[in-house]
């Protein structure tokens, strides 16, 4: 069985445009593309943690060096966090090219404007989270109120733990596109 | 047909750079990239794209470039830089002085990463050594900064063992780790997840060890001393319960004997003692008659002596 061309579904093409904003390039999951939009999402992942895991590791060695040994932990734990969802976003199952199972049926606009959908949100919280230890690295810079990069950094481990269980999601979803309708 | 290429020999290999004039041109030489292993082309100088998680077809050109090679109409230099993209650890072996001036040995544990978009980073370390780093090279290369910035700051702020193995020790010695070696490592391309020393047993740990086991061995001897005490006590009751028992059977058996001819005896005593009653009665019954009879013959006697006297006082009176 082959895949059918599928194009973009209308109701996508929101978050199509918001996942362009950040990821130029990327048209959604239409044939011969998969992968390569696969490959990309993850890629914009990995590229959002790393650049929070920076913000958070600068955090980590002031903190360290000004003998706040808490924040350090924390900031540790948080770098730990990000260092799981690297890795499993870079050792997440991908699919496969094309049918090749006999189990395998065609995507569905329905398939596509979910996957586009958990991609959207899943880059927005990486993107949130990248944003929040941005801050926190401002903060302490500007050596604000005490606890407030604190809670910044822990805000920021709960949005990267939210976002690895959220991509996590993401494999149901392709698993979705290679399992038949099961008949009752 | 197309050959498949391996970069990798064995697991130690973490990256290896592979001169493209080296591989064979004229027939196809196809690799697979695994998901946690990556590529990278340097063709004349220049980083090309990442290469990971895919099959990567003609990777020396093939019998093309090979055509082109010949008209010098081709790159002059390719190079090939692979990257293994997984966690690994590696092991930096230590020796150093406490405060105290005890002798410390052990190894640093690190765990490291090489990122996939970090992998151009490792020709920083290919430019001044071989084509091939493994985790040995890794050691080498880190283990004099680790022993210098590292071992020698943490361990000479430890004045006992229990500081050594409590767990803010370990805890400020990954956070400096971190702050120490997150650049020198980010410098070729690694990036540090996890890092913990493992201390071995001190000379003091050694003897206090030495100590625990001597009491504990002792303590041993001890518990068995008591526990065959015990045991020799408990026979020692059995055996003497045993030896009562058996004088209680032989003396109930004695007093058994006994006690028949003691019956025996009381029968014999019994029967005798019914012919004494008898002998006892007939004799008082012949004693019981002689007094009868001399009672009688008393009584014969004064009526006769009273007879005399009557006929006496008749004849004085008849007189």
């Amino acid at each position: 069985m082959v895949l059918k061309m599928v194009g973009t579904p209308v109701d996508a093409l929101p978050y199509l445009r918001g996942i362009q904003a950040v990821l130029a390039g990327y048209e959604g999951y239409t044939k011969g593309k998969r992968r390569t939009a696969d490959r990309a999402i993850r890629d914009e992942i990995i590229r959002a943690a790393r650049r929070t895991r920076a913000h958070i590791a600068n955090i980590h060695d002031a903190a360290f060096l000004n003998s706040d040994l808490t924040m350090a932990l924390v900031a540790k734990q948080c770098c730990t966090s990000i260092d799981a969802l690297i890795e499993e976003v870079a050792k997440a199952s991908s699919g496969l090219p094309n049918s090749f199972f006999s189990s395998h049926r065609a995507v569905t606009n329905g398939d596509l404007k979910r996957l586009i959908r958990h991609d959207h949100h899943a880059i927005m919280m990486v993107t949130k989270a990248t944003n929040i230890a941005n801050a926190a690295e401002r903060e302490l810079t500007q050596a604000s109120e005490e606890g407030a990069v604190h809670g910044l950094v822990q805000r920021c481990q709960q949005m990267v733990t939210s976002a690895t269980g959220f991509f996590s999601e993401r494999t149901m979803l392709l698993d979705g596109l290679r399992q038949k309708k099961r008949r009752i | 047909m197309a050959q498949a290429y391996k970069w990798r020999s064995e697991p130690n290999i973490i990256a290896r750079m592979v001169d493209g004039n080296e591989i064979k041109t004229w027939r196809s030489r196809n690799i697979t990239l695994k998901p946690n292993e990556a590529c990278v082309f340097i063709v004349d100088g220049q980083i090309g794209p990442i290469f990971s998680d895919r099959m990567v077809n003609q990777i020396g050109g093939g019998f093309t470039r090979h055509v082109a090679n010949i008209f010098g109409a081709t790159a002059t230099d390719r190079r090939i830089l692979f990257g293994m993209t997984g966690p690994f650890d590696i092991a930096i072996p230590f020796s150093t002085l406490t405060q105290r001036g005890l002798q410390v040995q052990g190894h640093v544990r690190l765990r490291l990463k090489l990122m996939k978009e970090d992998l151009p980073k490792m020709l920083n370390y290919f430019t001044n050594h071989g084509s091939t780093l493994n985790r040995l090279n890794i050691v080498k290369l880190f283990k004099e900064h680790v022993n210098q910035r590292l071992i020698a700051a943490s361990f000479s702020n430890c004045d006992s063992e229990s500081t050594i193995r409590s767990e803010q020790f370990q805890a400020m010695f990954s956070m400096n780790a971190e702050a120490l070696l997150r650049h020198p490592l980010a410098s070729v391309g690694l990036t540090l997840l996890s890092v913990y020393a493992v201390t071995e047993r001190t000379s003091s740990e050694h003897l206090a060890l030495h100590r625990v086991r001597v009491e504990q061995g002792t303590e041993q001897e001890q518990i068995n001393a008591t526990a065959r005490q015990k045991a020799i006590e408990v026979r020692e009751g059995i055996a003497l319960r045993t030896i009562a028992c058996e004088v209680e059977v032989a003396r109930a058996k004695i007093r058994g004997d006994q006690t028949l001819e003691v019956e025996r005896e009381l029968i014999h005593i019994r029967a005798l003692e019914a012919v004494l009653r008898s002998e006892d009665e007939r004799n008082m019954r012949l004693m019981a008659e002689h007094e009868r009879q001399k009672a009688t013959r008393i009584e014969q006697a004064v009526a006769m002596f009273e007879r005399v006297q009557s006929a006496k006082r008749e004849r004085q009176n008849a007189n």
